[in-house]
C-alpha cells in the first residue's frame, strides 16, 4: 500500500536527485580520491627488459680466440678436430663454451699476456717427441711442420688446448652448466673492491717490525693482473699483546710447540684482537702470528701443515711465524726481513687466489688462470644480478603494500643496461670490459633491491590505514548506504 | 746474507732505541678531602704518508697507496682519510669539577670536556656543504666506533666556531684550492660509560694489557667524582719530505674518592649501614647512644693503587720501554713507595717524584699519609663560571651566567654558547650586574664588559644559535649576565621518547685568553635541562576520533534533512496509522475484544 503523497512531485524528485548526486560524488570523486591519497608510489619496473636480459643470458656463448701461426687450410682442419674433440669429451658444454682458431697474421699486434697464441717452433733440432711449452698465453710447439704429418699435429694441438691450457676453465664451465652447480664455501662473494689487510700479531710486548714495502712490491704484479677484476686496497698493521685462546702443547720430541689441527678454528681470537674494519667493502685478512716462543728460540708449529699456515674460508689466512735465526737478546726490536717475507707472501698469495676463486692448478700460469677467473666471474655476476632483479620484481608483485621508489627503477634500468653491455662485450670477446660492466650490474642490482624505502613500507600494514580512517569513514558510509537502500526501495515503487 | 745484515743493523739500531711512536705517562695527585686525581696520558704517532684529498667519485686506490700502521690504530686511520679530517677532537666527560676546592683543571682544561660528548674537527673541503657531508659521515663512523649516539649529529646542532677552539697549530690541506672548516657539535645528554671506555682502550697499542692502561677498569673509572676522556688527533707535516702523519693524544683524568673506594673494597659494591659500635663520633660534642655527631674525614690513611683502581700497573708498555709515573705530594704528610713483583720498594721524595716502570712485573704504589690534608694542591683556577636557568613558565625562560675572577688582574675570555633552535634567544634582553670589591651587586652597562664578537641566530631545524662573546672581568670582580629566551613548540614527531625529562642544553665553553690573545685556560659550564611544553602524545588519535564523530554527526543530520521529508505530528500520526505494526496491533486489539466479548 503506497504512502499518501504529502509533498509535490517536484520536491520528491529534487530529494532523489540530491541523494543520487551525493552517491555519485562519493563513488566517483571521493573513493578515487581516497585511493589516490592513501596509495603508495610504485614505479613501473621494466619486466620486459628483464625477461629480455634473461633470454640473452641464456643464449650466451663464450668463445675464445686462439691465434695459430699456420696456413688457413691447416687451421680449418684443426678447428674441425678441436670441435669434435670438445663434443665427444665434453658434451655438456654443447656450444656454450668454444674455441675459435684464427690465423696469426701479424704477431706484433698481439700481446703474449692478453691473447692466446700457438706458435710452431722453428728449431731445427728434431729431438725426441714433440714437446709443448706454455709461456704466458703462448703455446709453443717445438716441432716444425715438415717433421710430422699435419693430422697428428692438429690432434696434438687440440689435445694441448683442451687438456692443458683450458682444462680448468672447461671443468668450471661444465660445473656451472650442470643441474646442481657446486657452491664453494671458501670463496668470498664478489665485490668490486676489496681491502687486503696484512696484520702482524705479536703475542707479547716485544717490538717487532717488518718490511712493509716488500709486501707491497711482492703483491703489486699479482694485483696488477687482477686490475680489471676488482680494486684492491692494501693496508698493514702491527698489534701487540695478542694472546691466544687456545693452549699449544710443548712436544719434547721435536722440541716445538704444537698447535692441534682441531684447535685451529679457535686460533684467531676475534673478541680480543683488533680485527674489525669499519669499511663497507669486504676485507681479506692475512695474519702473521708472532708467538712469544720465538724468544725461547723454539718454533710453534701447526700439526700436519707444511707451510705452518691455514686458510679461513671467506675470511683470510694465517701463518705462524718462527724466526729462523736465533734472537740474541730480549731488548731489541725484532725485524722480519724481506727474505722471510717472500716465503710468507707466497703462502698468502696462493690463499688469496683460493679466496677469490681463481682456478688452481699449478701447472698453469697466472694469465691463463686469471682469464678463467674473469670469464667465470662475469657469468656469475650476470646470473647474480639477474637473480636479484627477478627477486625484486617477484617481491613487488607479491606485496602490494610496499612502495617502489623511482630510484629503484633507475637502479634496475642501470643494472639491466650494464647486463646487456656486458653480454655484448662477452660475445665480442672483450672479457675485461665485460668484467667491469658485470660488476657494475651487480652493484646496481643490489642497490635496487636493498632500497630502504622498500623495506620500510612493509612495516606499515593496511590495518593501520583502516584504524585511522574508520572513525570518519565508518559513520559516513553507513549513512550513505542506508539512504541508498531507501532510495532504491522508493524508486522501485 | 743481505737480510742478515739488515737484521743486524736493525738489531744495533733497536737497542734502547727510543720509541718515538708511542709514549705514555701517569701522574697522581692526592687532593684535599682524601681525593686522588689521576691523569693518564698516551701519545701515538702514525707513520708518515703523503697527504691526499679523498674524493668519493674517484674511489680507486692504487697499490702504491697502501697504508701502514704500527702503533697508531688501523681502525681510525682510514676513517680520517675518507672524511678528509685533518684534526679531530673528542671529549667524553661526566661529573662536575669543583674548581673552588680542587683548583684549575688538569692541563689547563685543554683536555677536559663538559658533561656528555663533544666533538670538533677540522675538515678539508672545497665548500662548506661538502664539509658538512664529510662531517656527518665522520660522526656516523665515530658513533659506531665509540658506541655513542654521535650519529644524531646533524646540521641542526653543528656550529662553525670562530674564536673559541682556536687550533694551536695551523692545519695542513692536501689541495691548496680547498679550505679548512672547523665544525663542532655536542651531545650533553649522552651518558658516558664502559661502552665508551672499551673502544678508547682498544685504540692503544697496549690495549689495556700492559703499562698504565692496565689500570683502566670501567667500574672504577666511572665510579669517580669526575672523569674526562679525550682524544685529540692532529696532522703533522714535514715541509721537506711532504709527508704527513697523525699525532694522537689520548688522555683520561679521574678524581677518585679514596674513602669510597676503600669502603667498597671492604663492603662490596652495595653500601651497608655502619654498625653502632663502629661509628666514628665526635666525643667533644653531645654523644650518647641516641646521638652522634660524625667526626671529620680521617687524615691518617693508608691505601694502595690496587685499592683505588682494583688492579696494579702491569709493567711497562713494551718490553724495552718504560713508563714514567709521577706522584705530586708533600713530604711532610705523605710517604709514597713503589713496590714491584720482587717486593723491591722504592720510595719517592718530594723533589724526585717520578719513577719509571720497566719490565713485565706488576707494580703497586703505596700511599701512606700521616696527614692527608697536606696536599700540593692544584693551582687556583683563573676563572670560576656557572650557568643556571631562570624563570618557571612553560613558554619562556632565561639564563644567568656568573663569572668570578678570583685573580689580581683583569681577565678576558671568549664565551661560546650554542643553543638548540627551539630556544629562541633575545640578545636585547641581556643585562649585566657586577659585584666589585665592595660586595654589593649593581647593574652595569653590559657593553663595558662584553664585546659581542659573533652572533648567528638559529634557523628552525637547520641551525643552532651560535654566540661568541668577548668578555673582560676586572680583578676580584664578579660579573653576572642575564638574558632571556622563548621556548618554541616542536612537531609531534620531533619529541624524543622521554620528552617530559626535558631537553639538555650543551655546556658553554669558556676560553681564557692572555694578553696576546693566546689560549691559556679552558673551562666549561654545566649542561642545563630545559623543560619544553610537551603535548599529550595520545592527542592525534583523540583528534581523529573526535573530528570523525563530529563530521559524521553534522553530515548525517544535514543529509537526512536534504533527502527526507519533514512532516507535522498529525501527518505522522496518519502515516503511522497505516504502518504494518499499527495494523497488527489493531488486529490483536480487535481479537482481544472479540475474545472478551465471548
Amino acid at each position: 500500500m503506497a504512502a499518501p503523497k504529502l509533498r509535490s512531485e517536484k520536491v520528491f524528485w529534487i530529494r532523489k536527485v540530491i541523494a543520487l548526486y551525493s552517491i555519485i560524488l562519493v563513488v566517483c570523486v571521493g573513493y578515487p580520491w581516497f585511493l589516490y591519497t592513501t596509495s603508495v608510489h610504485r614505479a613501473n619496473l621494466p619486466i620486459d627488459d628483464l625477461n629480455d636480459a634473461i633470454q640473452q643470458l641464456n643464449n650466451v656463448r663464450v668463445c675464445t680466440s686462439v691465434f695459430v701461426d699456420a696456413e688457413e687450410d691447416f687451421i680449418s682442419q684443426a678447428q674441425l678436430v678441436l670441435d669434435s674433440k670438445l663434443a665427444t669429451e665434453h658434451p655438456a658444454l654443447n656450444d656454450y663454451w668454444s674455441l675459435k682458431l684464427i690465423p696469426l697474421v701479424d704477431s706484433t699486434i698481439l700481446d703474449s699476456r692478453e691473447d692466446y697464441q700457438v706458435l710452431f717452433g722453428r728449431v731445427d733440432e728434431p729431438v725426441g717427441a714433440s714437446s709443448v711449452t706454455l709461456d704466458d698465453k703462448v703455446l709453443v710447439f717445438e716441432k716444425s711442420f715438415s717433421e710430422m704429418d699435419s693430422r697428428a699435429i692438429q690432434e696434438q694441438l687440440a689435445d694441448a688446448l683442451v687438456n692443458e691450457v683450458f682444462e680448468q676453465e672447461i671443468e668450471h664451465f661444465e660445473a656451472t652448466k650442470s643441474s646442481h652447480p657446486e657452491k664453494s664455501n671458501v670463496v668470498i662473494p664478489y665485490s668490486s673492491k676489496y681491502n687486503l689487510i696484512f696484520s702482524l700479531f705479536v703475542e707479547d710486548g716485544h717490538p717487532v717490525s717488518w718490511d712493509t714495502q716488500t709486501i707491497q712490491d711482492l703483491l703489486s704484479p699479482l694485483l696488477d693482473s687482477l686490475q680489471h677484476y676488482a680494486n684492491f686496497t692494501i693496508s698493514t698493521q702491527v698489534q701487540y699483546y695478542s694472546k691466544l685462546n687456545i693452549k699449544s702443547e710443548f712436544d719434547e720430541k721435536s722440541n716445538t710447540y704444537k698447535v692441534k689441527e682441531s684447535d685451529l678454528s679457535n686460533f684467531i681470537n676475534f673478541g680480543d684482537w683488533n680485527l674489525n674494519t669499519n669499511d663497507i667493502n669486504p676485507s681479506i685478512n692475512f695474519i702473521i702470528y708472532y708467538p712469544s716462543s720465538n724468544h725461547q728460540n723454539l718454533p710453534m708449529v701447526i700439526e700436519n701443515s707444511e707451510t705452518n699456515s691455514f686458510l679461513v674460508p671467506q675470511y683470510g689466512g694465517l701463518h705462524i711465524f718462527n724466526k729462523k735465526i736465533d734472537i740474541l737478546t730480549d731488548d731489541n726490536e725484532v725485524y722480519i726481513c724481506d727474505v722471510e717475507l717472500i716465503e710468507i707472501m707466497e703462502i698468502f698469495s696462493s690463499q688469496l687466489f683460493k679466496l677469490l676463486g681463481v682456478p688452481s692448478k699449478s701447472s698453469q700460469n697466472l694469465p691463463v688462470r686469471v682469464d678463467a677467473l674473469t670469464k667465470l666471474s662475469i657469468l656469475n655476476n650476470l646470473q647474480h644480478s639477474i637473480k636479484t632483479l627477478s627477486s625484486l620484481i617477484k617481491l613487488t608483485n607479491e606485496l602490494h603494500e610496499i612502495s617502489v621508489p623511482e630510484l629503484t627503477k633507475d637502479f634496475v634500468n642501470k643494472s639491466l643496461q650494464s647486463v646487456r653491455t656486458s653480454i655484448h662485450y662477452l660475445m665480442s670477446q672483450n672479457f675485461k670490459g665485460a668484467m667491469v660492466e658485470s660488476s657494475i650490474a651487480l652493484k646496481n642490482s643490489i642497490s635496487a633491491f636493498f632500497d630502504k624505502d622498500i623495506v620500510q613500507q612493509v612495516y606499515f600494514p593496511s590495518e593501520h590505514k583502516l584504524a585511522v580512517f574508520l572513525p570518519l569513514l565508518g559513520p559516513l558510509c553507513s549513512i550513505l548506504l542506508f539512504s541508498t537502500l531507501r532510495l532504491i526501495k522508493e524508486l522501485r515503487k | 746474507m743481505i737480510h742478515q745484515v739488515i737484521a743486524l743493523i736493525a738489531l744495533i739500531c733497536g737497542i734502547h732505541a727510543n720509541n718515538n711512536f708511542y709514549n705514555e705517562s701517569l701522574s697522581l695527585t692526592p687532593l684535599a678531602r682524601n681525593n686522588l686525581l689521576a691523569n693518564f696520558n698516551f701519545e701515538i704517532k702514525s707513520l708518515p704518508k703523503h697527504l691526499s684529498y679523498y674524493n668519493e667519485s674517484n674511489d680507486k686506490d692504487s697499490i702504491a697507496d697502501a697504508s701502514h700502521y704500527t702503533y697508531f690504530p688501523r681502525s681510525i686511520g682510514p676513517l680520517l682519510e675518507k672524511t678528509n679530517t685533518r684534526e679531530l677532537h673528542l671529549r667524553f666527560a661526566q661529573g662536575w669539577w669543583d674548581s673552588e676546592s680542587w683548583g684549575s683543571l688538569p692541563v689547563n682544561g685543554s683536555k677536559s670536556g663538559g658533561t656528555g660528548v663533544e666533538v670538533w674537527a677540522v675538515i678539508e673541503a672545497p665548500t662548506s656543504k661538502e664539509a658538512l657531508k664529510s662531517w656527518s659521515k665522520l660522526a656516523v663512523s665515530l658513533s659506531a666506533f665509540f658506541c655513542a649516539s654521535l650519529n644524531f649529529i646533524d646540521e641542526s646542532i653543528t656550529t662553525f666556531p670562530i674564536n673559541a677552539f682556536n687550533p694551536d697549530t695551523s692545519s695542513f690541506s692536501a689541495d691548496p684550492a680547498n679550505k679548512l672548516f672547523l665544525l663542532r657539535a655536542a651531545m650533553p645528554s649522552e651518558p658516558i660509560c664502559t661502552e665508551n671506555l672499551t673502544p678508547f682502550i682498544k685504540l692503544l697499542p697496549t690495549r689495556g694489557k700492559a703499562g698504565i692502561s692496565s689500570l683502566l677498569d670501567g667500574h672504577r673509572v666511572f665510579d669517580s667524582l669526575w672523569n674526562s676522556m679525550s682524544i685529540d688527533i692532529q696532522t703533522e707535516c714535514d715541509d721537506e719530505s711532504e709527508a704527513c702523519n697523525f699525532k694522537m693524544d689520548q688522555s683520561i683524568s679521574v678524581i677518585v674518592d679514596v674513602m669510597r673506594s676503600l669502603r667498597k673494597k671492604e663492603n662490596g659494591p652495595i653500601p651497608k649501614p655502619v654498625e653502632g659500635d663502629k661509628l666514628q663520633c665526635d666525643k667533644s660534642r653531645g654523644y650518647s647512644v641516641w646521638q652522634c655527631f660524625p667526626l671529620g674525614l680521617p687524615t691518617e690513611i693508608t691505601y694502595s693503587l690496587r685499592d683505588v683502581f682494583g688492579r696494579p700497573i702491569n709493567g711497562g708498555p713494551f718490553s724495552s720501554q718504560g713508563v714514567p709515573v709521577t706522584v705530586n705530594f708533600k713530604a711532610e704528610g705523605w710517604d709514597i713507595s713503589f713496590k714491584d713483583g720482587m717486593n723491591k720498594v722504592v720510595s719517592l721524595s718530594e723533589n724526585d717524584s717520578t719513577y719509571t716502570i720497566l719490565g713485565d712485573d706488576e707494580v703497586n704504589i703505596d700511599f701512606k699519609a700521616s696527614d692527608s690534608s697536606k696536599t700540593v694542591g692544584l693551582q687556583t683556577a683563573p676563572l670560576h663560571a656557572s650557568r643556571s636557568l631562570t624563570g618557571y613558565s612553560q613558554d619562556k625562560g632565561g639564563f644567568r651566567v656568573v663569572f668570578e675572577n678570583p685573580g689580581d688582574s683583569a681577565i678576558s675570555f671568549v664565551y661560546f654558547e650554542s643553543l638548540p633552535w627551539f630556544i629562541r634567544l633575545y640578545l636585547s634582553t641581556m643585562k649585566a650586574t657586577s659585584k666589585g670589591q665592595t660586595g654589593t651587586y649593581q647593574e652595569v652597562d653590559s657593553s663595558e664588559y662584553v664585546t659581542l664578537s659573533h652572533y648567528q641566530p638559529a634557523i628552525d631545524r637547520k641551525r643552532p644559535s651560535h654566540m661568541e662573546l668577548l668578555v673582560t672581568v676586572p680583578a676580584k670582580e664578579t660579573l653576572t649576565l642575564h638574558y632571556e629566551f622563548d621556548k618554541s613548540l616542536l612537531l609531534y614527531a620531533e619529541y624524543p621518547p622521554d620528552a617530559n625529562h626535558g631537553f639538555s642544553v650543551e655546556p658553554a665553553v669558556i676560553t681564557v685568553l692572555d694578553t696576546n690573545q693566546k689560549k691559556v685556560y679552558e673551562l666549561r659550564t654545566t649542561s642545563s635541562l630545559v623543560v619544553l611544553p610537551t603535548p599529550d602524545f595520545s592527542m592525534p588519535y583523540n583528534v581523529i576520533i573526535l573530528t570523525g564523530t563530529v563530521i559524521s554527526l553534522a553530515f548525517g543530520s544535514l543529509y537526512n534533512l536534504l533527502i527526507k521529508d519533514v512532516i507535522t505530528e498529525e501527518e505522522f500520526e496518519k502515516f503511522a496509522a497505516q504502518s504494518k505494526l499499527r495494523k497488527l496491533r489493531a488486529k490483536i486489539k480487535s481479537l482481544k475484544s472479540f475474545l472478551k466479548s465471548k
